[in-house]
């Protein structure tokens, strides 16, 4: 026995206390305007994180450096992670919309958690969410009473573009290794029909599991079925891309390879080899932003965040969400769900007054004098359509003298 | 105020969940001390089972579009889809001491999981099923949430009282014994394997019933949801903190637990960025060292098991 035990009483004590505490979150009626942000801090999608962070983060600080929303309250962010678990997505959006009664949310990341959270939670309660980087298209069809949004492009186009730029590579015959989820299989289906359409030929198609020791035995039934002349992988890299990298260099399975915005990322470059995949090209989330527009959010990002990069995927459109959130409310001269959600289109499409990144307070001033404004955005245009998805254009990138480059911004 | 009601309706509707799938393993651990790891596999038999017969079908929806029965018709075989899985894998596994059992129930539940994952025909594969009602969901918000939670503490109080008369009755007293000596029991003539087939698909079956309400809850069942870490290990992590053995401790372990789950989430929030993310990472440890310090001070639990007739 141990010398020392917990008497009944004092270990019921024990258990008790913790239901105590969330009974502290009661709402706060007053000052700051309480926006929430839902992001994958841990789980399969933490390594995006940081510099989204980073880019909601420079994206307040602007925003209340300017003087904030509503004759000068301040906006404040309230950060709950989501796992990258849908289940857990549902239990951090209830606690923000239902406990700590944020006006509105960013996020979640993935498509998956955004459909799951929105429809058990922020739906029902009329909560206006803009997720950064949810791209699979069944986002564009729940019945969402107009409240989710999305800054980010709809993997659909991704597929077209990635079937052109393929094609014009001079491709033919490519295999598929793609991630056995929404995400993997969404992008799989658009690129396939697109490639198709192109007089393409997709010699075989893989779903993975992730974070296998090695994908040999894939990766050798796809090389040997149809004489593929290029590996399309749709993946992350920590969770089994860059494995597949190196198992297809090892055994020399394929010539060429060509990714997409989940691989977007320089360290698969650095760790998996630059000489070995030099000329690799793929798809990400790309920028129609204006070229002032854009250099004016790189440069402050680069201010604030010296080691993030501010071209890493979501992290433009993340940005541009808390934006276009604050200027509906400023819009709408209030914080209450409804008329951010009424204002949410209404600040970002045309027609109306120009205002890009780090113009809050001209943007304010112009709304305050009645001019109405359009919010031309680090990432894009922003312009909502019906289903609330923001028209973008996909970036075509490529690997160059060993880093990951851009090449073009395409719309189709 | 609302708010803050409705999420305390939101915690204690979780804990419900758990407390029924905590009230299943008990009987299996607790009284009869089968070790079953697999969990989770039973939660997704369950919850799927619910989820396909209820779902209106989504647009671009992949699977099997169900019946669209309503909730009440479909729990009770959500619990037979759980007995049912348990019956083949008891029948053949049982026989094995209590270890390899565990590593048996790894198994299948891994097995299930990649069959949800990849059997797009029946559950949509990756895409999981939405569109899944929610019972009362027509009264509104703060109503809805209510009725709800009414309903999940109903299923847990019969579950209880279940539980409790099973634990009482001669059967429950095999169980112990069969636990306790197996050599004893067989001595005065009791077939052990087909006792611990018995308990191991009521179990099961409570398991079943505890995946339907969280699918109905969510309104969303999908393979990401199914997580080994939140349907196997707190589930354990409940039943040992509340009291192996006792009834009320896994109702209470249950809520305790996941109301430290939910603080910690909440104390993580109120943390600025960077140190927030970190904070995430400390749940786990959080819980670990609870169920460590647990063992260590209070073995028994919070409310040890109470042998019938002792006082």
């Amino acid at each position: 026995m141990t010398p020392f035990t917990l008497s009944r009483r004092a270990a019921l004590a024990l258990g008790a206390a913790p239901l105590v505490l969330p009974g502290l979150a009661r709402a706060q009626a007053g000052d700051p305007v309480r926006l929430g942000v839902i992001l994958s801090a841990t789980g399969g999608l933490a390594a995006f994180v940081p510099p989204i962070r980073a880019g909601i983060t420079l994206a307040v600080e602007e925003i209340n450096a300017a003087g904030g929303v509503l004759g000068g309250r301040r906006i404040q962010v309230v950060e709950a992670d989501d796992q990258t678990n849908p289940q857990a997505g549902v239990q951090v959006m209830t606690r923000l919309v239902q406990a700590e009664n944020v006006a509105a949310i960013i996020g979640p990341m993935a498509s998956g958690i955004t459909i799951a959270a929105a429809n058990a939670v922020s739906i029902p309660a009329g909560v206006p969410i803009v997720s950064p980087s949810a791209t699979a298209p069944a986002v564009s069809q729940l019945n969402d009473n107009d409240t989710v949004f999305r800054t980010a492009v709809p993997d659909g186009l991704q597929g077209q573009v990635l079937a052109r730029i393929t094609r014009e590579a001079g491709i033919e015959r490519v295999a598929i290794m793609a991630v056995n989820n929404d995400y993997g299989r969404g992008l799989t289906g658009s690129f396939t029909a697109a490639f198709q359409g192109r007089g393409g030929t997709v010699t075989g198609s893989q779903n993975f599991e992730e974070n296998r020791p090695s994908y040999r035995a894939e990766l050798q039934t796809l090389a040997g079925r149809g004489n593929p002349q290029a590996l399309l992988l749709i993946g992350y890299p920590a969770s089994g891309g860059n494995t597949i990298l190196r198992n297809s260099i090892e055994n020399s399975f394929f010539p060429r390879f060509i990714m997409t915005d989940g691989m977007r990322d320089q360290t698969v470059v650095d760790q998996v080899g630059a000489r070995q995949l030099e000329g690799m090209f793929g798809t990400g989330p790309g920028t129609a932003a204006a070229p002032e527009r854009r250099a004016a959010y790189e440069a402050a990002y680069r201010r604030a965040n010296p080691n993030l990069d501010p071209g890493a995927a979501f992290v433009a459109q993340a940005y541009d969400a808390a934006y276009v959130i604050a200027l509906a409310i400023e819009a709408g001269r209030s914080a209450d769900r409804a008329a951010i959600r009424q204002n949410l289109r209404t600040v970002a499409n045309a027609p109306g007054e120009a205002v890009g990144p780090g113009e809050f307070a001209r943007a304010r001033q112009l709304l305050g004098a009645g001019t109405k404004v359009n919010y031309e955005g680090a990432s894009g245009p922003i312009e909502f359509n019906a289903t609330g998805d923001a028209q973008g254009r996909v970036e075509h990138w490529a690997v160059r003298n060993g880093r990951v480059t851009s090449v073009a911004q395409l719309a189709e | 105020m609302e708010n803050a009601l409705l999420y305390a309706v939101t915690l204690l509707t979780l804990a419900g969940i758990y407390a029924a799938l905590t009230l299943g393993l008990n009987l299996q651990w607790g009284l009869t001390g089968l070790m079953n790891f697999g969990a989770l596999g039973f939660v997704a038999v369950g919850a799927y089972t619910s989820a396909l017969l209820t779902a209106t079908p989504a647009p671009g929806a992949a699977h099997l579009v169900g019946p669209g029965w309503p909730w009440w018709a479909a729990w009770p075989l959500a619990a037979v889809a759980g007995a049912l899985l348990a019956l083949p894998i008891g029948a053949i596994s049982l026989r094995l001491r209590a270890d390899y059992l565990a590593i048996a129930t790894i198994g299948i539940a891994e097995i299930v999981r990649l069959f949800v994952r990849n059997e797009d025909w029946l559950t949509g594969g990756p895409l999981g099923v939405s569109g899944i009602p929610r019972p009362f969901e027509g009264l509104g918000q703060p109503w809805g949430p209510v009725a709800y939670l009414l309903l999940v503490a109903a299923v847990v109080a019969l579950l209880y009282a279940m539980a409790e008369a099973t634990a009482k009755s001669p059967f429950g007293r095999t169980l112990r014994a069969i636990r306790d000596d197996e050599e004893a029991a067989k001595a005065v003539g009791r077939n052990p394997a087909s006792f611990r087939l018995q308990a191991f698909v009521l179990g099961a079956a409570c398991m079943g019933l505890a995946g339907a309400m969280l699918a109905h809850f969510f309104k969303f069942m999908g393979p990401d949801a199914l997580d080994p870490i939140t349907a196997t290990f707190l589930v354990w992590v409940m039943l040992i903190a509340g009291g192996s053995g006792n009834n009320r401790g896994a109702i209470l372990g249950a809520v305790a637990i996941w109301a430290i789950w939910a603080a910690t989430d909440w104390i993580a929030g109120q943390l600025p960025g960077e140190l927030a993310t970190r904070a995430a990472y400390l749940r786990l440890f959080l819980i670990g060292l609870a169920l460590n310090l647990i063992l260590l001070y209070r073995p028994q639990g919070l409310i040890g098991e109470r042998l019938p007739g002792a006082r």
